[in-house]
């Protein structure tokens, strides 16, 4: 990996404890470019300019201190290391639109930059979801990546990992997850195995330096990285404060569309979407809507496999509308099916290997 | 004077024989039992004298002391009760001491001479070295069970010194008819079972094969109304079961017998709140064999299998794998037998409802996190179950019938046992790959579950062994036989796949 001086002198200004983004700014506008803001700040000639909040002589004081003692050697070499890639807005895939109002500086990545330049839909909602609700985000992560849009999302618990899931379950487009940790933390921990699975197949981005820890602002200022990069964003399911009406809000500062499924008026998971529609929200009731909306156009009819012989058989027929109904079980298709049951079994077993359908326990889907 | 009385007390599921010594002497009035008695057979010194003075008996005013032999070992119970009174009539000379000879006792007595029965009668009384062997009237069938020699039955003290001193007669007991047991389980029928397609084959399998059964559901989906129904389709334990499970349920105290052994494979369902040793057996005195010994040579019902301390079911690993539990103790260690088919059955989350679930994905993933992979690997068959549907609920069908499904099943386990073992589930994979061949769509069926992440190398093992009994019954089906090497179709292993749910998909977490 080659690196230019301008990027590394930024990811050294990013690593300094506590330069947030605003923080980060104002370091960068006290000169023309990254290496002379460093070269200023560690020889102690930064100008006296107005501040952002928090920001006072001792904290520079304290960067400049720490500036010297990182050596861009093992900055580079910690980034070889783990594969990390260093993204500024002059790179080729840079995925924030040039009119955003709050931008980040810089973004650090690993996996598949390809992913970058798919089509990319936001999806999130809350950690506190209901089963339906995490039933809708698989499926619309499955679906959106099966039609080559890459699902975009934040790797928290409930809605935003099952619409991870569900994007790497049908393994269509690229998913991309924008973390509020570096991209070398994992968190929530329990995620752990999503998260190297992203990194295999996807991508997976951050703006804050490799090595941050957890720290709760850190998590709505990613939102508005989400909200930059994807084209839409589809809240699933939220309460009345939840933090992805945030990220629906960056949104429409964006000028993007915001979609919203509805929900039960008893159910709290679902006031704050319910809200949101009431706001103006774009009605989100499924993938063709999702398209329609975002992209003007109705979704190509999917081309059915076809697995040859059996293709229209009544038990596929029986499998696969149980499977669709979404309430259909084993024991289900095997009432109806009035034949041996060893035919449901293989039967269902290959159709589960051509993914047609999913077995969840004896729970019959579609993905 | 000296007298010895043959006797003898319990220990696991067997007896132990010992000898009661009786010596009574000149000397300050006293009266000591030494030979390590533990304290029910300590207190039988009080319990003796209170019985003989109510029997009309003399008590000795002088030296007593009663020995237990072998000396080392501990004695546990009342059964030595009724060897140390005879013992003491004839040292202080009120029946003649060749009365005695070659007469062994068993039985507790009660303080007005009353004799009493005695748990794990059937035991001990094989282990009495005499030539004749006399027990409480209560307890004469379960002791005809196993002592093959002359046996005599007393109800109280006096009738039996009565007979001794040649005043009456010792009441023979004659051999009885072997009838079968176990009634209380036979009103339990699979035809009663509504519905439920996956979950009857599935426990078709499990009796026919031996295989453990998981069962996730949300409560009324009928997964302890299916278990209590899988010994009805078991086949009769062999004689050499009847007498060893027989033998186990009188030693546990589950049941007095009329002297018929149990002959219908046993079902036990321990509640979670069972100590460790009430489940594998142990205790100071007797070692008394525990749950799952109750359950060998039939099933071991674990219902709520999450509420079990984890410890107690990892402890189960050993025997579920092995067939008999080893409990050692400081001063011994004895082998119980423990081989049984393990159903155990579980919410899927903690609120149990299926459909608007109110558990966090914390909570859920604890609860599934309360059983660890090696468990998990014990269960070949693991499937879920809904609540049946109003259409099952209110149809006049009839559902097959116990009977006609363990005749399948006899049959079954008859090709298991031309293979050398006793069920399928018994075969490891080294025996599993001599038996079985996959035929080439089966194979790829399984190299595609295996490349799919959703099965390790145990799982196959598993699946295998499930797909043979699936073979198996369906050469019953259809009145083939199995060869020495047999071949899995597609559908069998298709089958075996569909009842092997993994536990992630079960609790709605991630494959």
């Amino acid at each position: 990996m080659t690196i230019d001086d301008q990027t590394l002198a930024l990811v050294v200004l990013a690593s300094l404890d506590g330069a947030g983004p605003a923080r980060l700014k104002w370091l960068l506008d006290s000169s023309d470019s990254p290496t002379q803001a460093l070269e200023l700040l560690r020889n102690k000639r930064l100008k006296n300019r107005p501040a952002p909040q928090g920001l006072n002589s001792e904290l520079v004081e304290k960067w400049s201190n720490q500036s010297r003692r990182i050596s861009e050697g093992k900055v580079v070499e910690r980034l070889v290391r783990d594969q990390m890639t260093v993204l500024t807005p002059s790179a080729d895939c840079w995925p924030i639109p040039s009119d955003d109002p709050d931008p980040p500086v810089l973004l650090f990545a690993r996996g598949d930059l390809a992913a970058l330049t798919q089509p990319k839909v936001a999806i999130v909602g809350t950690r506190r979801c209901s089963s339906v609700g995490r039933k809708f985000a698989r499926q619309v992560g499955a679906e959106l990546s099966g039609l080559g849009i890459s699902v975009v999302s934040g790797l928290a618990l409930g809605i935003d990992r099952e619409a991870h899931i569900g994007a790497l379950v049908s393994k269509g487009s690229k998913p991309i997850a924008v973390l509020g940790t570096g991209v070398d933390v994992c968190y929530p921990r329990r995620n752990q195995s999503l998260f190297d699975e992203l990194l295999a197949k996807g991508l997976v981005i951050s703006e804050l330096p490799p090595g941050t820890k957890p720290r709760r602002w850190q998590f709505p200022a990613r939102n508005r990285i989400i909200a930059g990069i994807a084209d839409a964003t589809i809240v699933v399911e939220s309460h009345l404060s939840g933090g992805s009406l945030l990220t629906a809000d960056e949104s429409v500062e964006r000028g993007k569309p915001v979609l919203a499924v509805p929900g039960s008026v008893l159910s709290p998971a679902a006031a704050g979407t319910n809200q949101l529609l009431r706001d103006g929200a774009e009605l989100c009731l499924d993938v063709d809507s999702v398209v329609e909306t975002v992209y003007g156009f109705g979704v190509p009819s999917k081309p059915k496999e076809s697995r040859g012989d059996d293709k229209g058989s009544p038990l596929v027929e029986l499998i696969l509308s149980e499977a669709r109904s979404g309430s259909g079980t084993l024991t289900t298709v095997m009432s109806a099916w009035k034949g041996p049951s060893d035919e449901v079994f293989t039967e269902v077993q290959k159709l589960a290997a051509s993914r047609e359908i999913s077995i969840n326990g004896e729970r019959l889907g579609v993905l | 004077m000296l007298a010895t009385v043959a006797s003898a007390s319990l220990r696991g599921y067997d007896g132990l024989a010992v000898n009661v010594e009786v010596h009574v002497s000149n000397g300050l009035p006293g009266y000591t039992i030494v030979g390590l008695p533990d304290a029910t057979c300590r207190e039988a010194r009080d319990r003796v004298r209170a019985a003989m003075l109510s029997s009309g008996l003399h008590w000795p005013m002088r030296k007593v002391t009663i020995n237990l032999a072998p000396a080392g070992v501990r004695k546990p119970g009342g059964a030595l009760d009724l060897a140390i009174a005879l013992g003491l009539l004839a040292a202080s000379d009120q029946i003649p001491v060749e009365s005695i000879e070659g007469l062994g006792a068993i039985g507790e007595l009660g303080l007005d001479g009353s004799l009493k029965p005695v748990h794990g009668m059937m035991c001990i009384a094989s282990a009495v070295e005499s030539d004749c062997l006399v027990v409480p009237a209560t307890a004469a069938g379960e002791a005809r069970a196993t002592y093959g020699k002359k046996l005599f039955q007393a109800e109280n003290l006096a009738e039996l010194v009565q007979a001794l001193v040649g005043e009456g007669k010792l009441r023979k007991v004659e051999a009885v008819e072997r009838a079968s047991g176990n009634e209380d389980t036979e009103s339990l029928d699979m035809s009663q079972v509504l519905d439920q397609p996956l979950a009857r084959l599935a426990l078709e399998l499990s009796a026919a094969g031996g295989h453990n059964v998981l069962m996730v559901g949300a409560p009324g989906a009928g997964k302890t109304m299916l278990a209590k129904r899988l010994p009805s389709v078991l086949p009769d334990l062999s004689s050499d079961e009847s007498l060893i499970v027989s033998k186990i349920h009188s030693a546990a105290g589950y049941r007095n017998f009329d002297g018929s052994l149990i002959v219908r494979p046993p079902f036990r369902a321990p509640h979670h709140g069972a100590t460790k040793v009430g489940l594998l057996g142990g205790g100071t005195g007797a070692m008394r064999p525990g749950e799952i010994s109750g359950a060998h040579g039939g099933v071991l019902f674990l219902d709520e299998l999450g509420e079990y301390p984890p410890r107690h079911i990892e402890a189960l690993r050993t025997p579920l794998e092995e067939g008999v539990i080893r409990v050692s103790r400081a001063s011994r260690s004895l082998e119980l037998p423990a081989d049984f088919i393990l159903v155990a059955a579980m919410n899927p989350c903690p609120c149990g409802t299926s459909k608007n679930c109110r558990c966090s994905d914390s909570s859920r993933l604890r609860y599934s996190q309360r059983l660890s992979g090696p468990v998990m690997d014990r269960f070949d068959l693991r499937i879920e179950l809904s609540p049946p549907g109003a259409d099952s609920l209110f149809s006049n069908e009839v559902a097959e019938s116990s009977v006609a499904i363990r005749d399948r099943v006899v049959a079954a386990r008859k090709f298991a046992v031309a293979r050398g073992v006793r069920t399928n589930a018994k075969l490891d994979f080294s025996m599993l790959q001599k038996v079985t061949c996959l035929s080439s769509s089966a194979e790829s069926m399984l190299r595609e579950a295996v490349e799919d992440g959703l099965l390790s190398a145990r799982g196959v093992a598993a699946v295998t062994r499930v797909a043979l009994t699936v073979s198996d019954i369906a050469a019953v089906k259809s009145d083939n036989t199995q060869g020495s090497v047999t071949e899995l179709s597609e559908s069998d292993v298709a089958t075996a796949l569909s009842l092997r749910s993994e536990l992630g998909q079960m609790f709605g977490e991630r494959p």
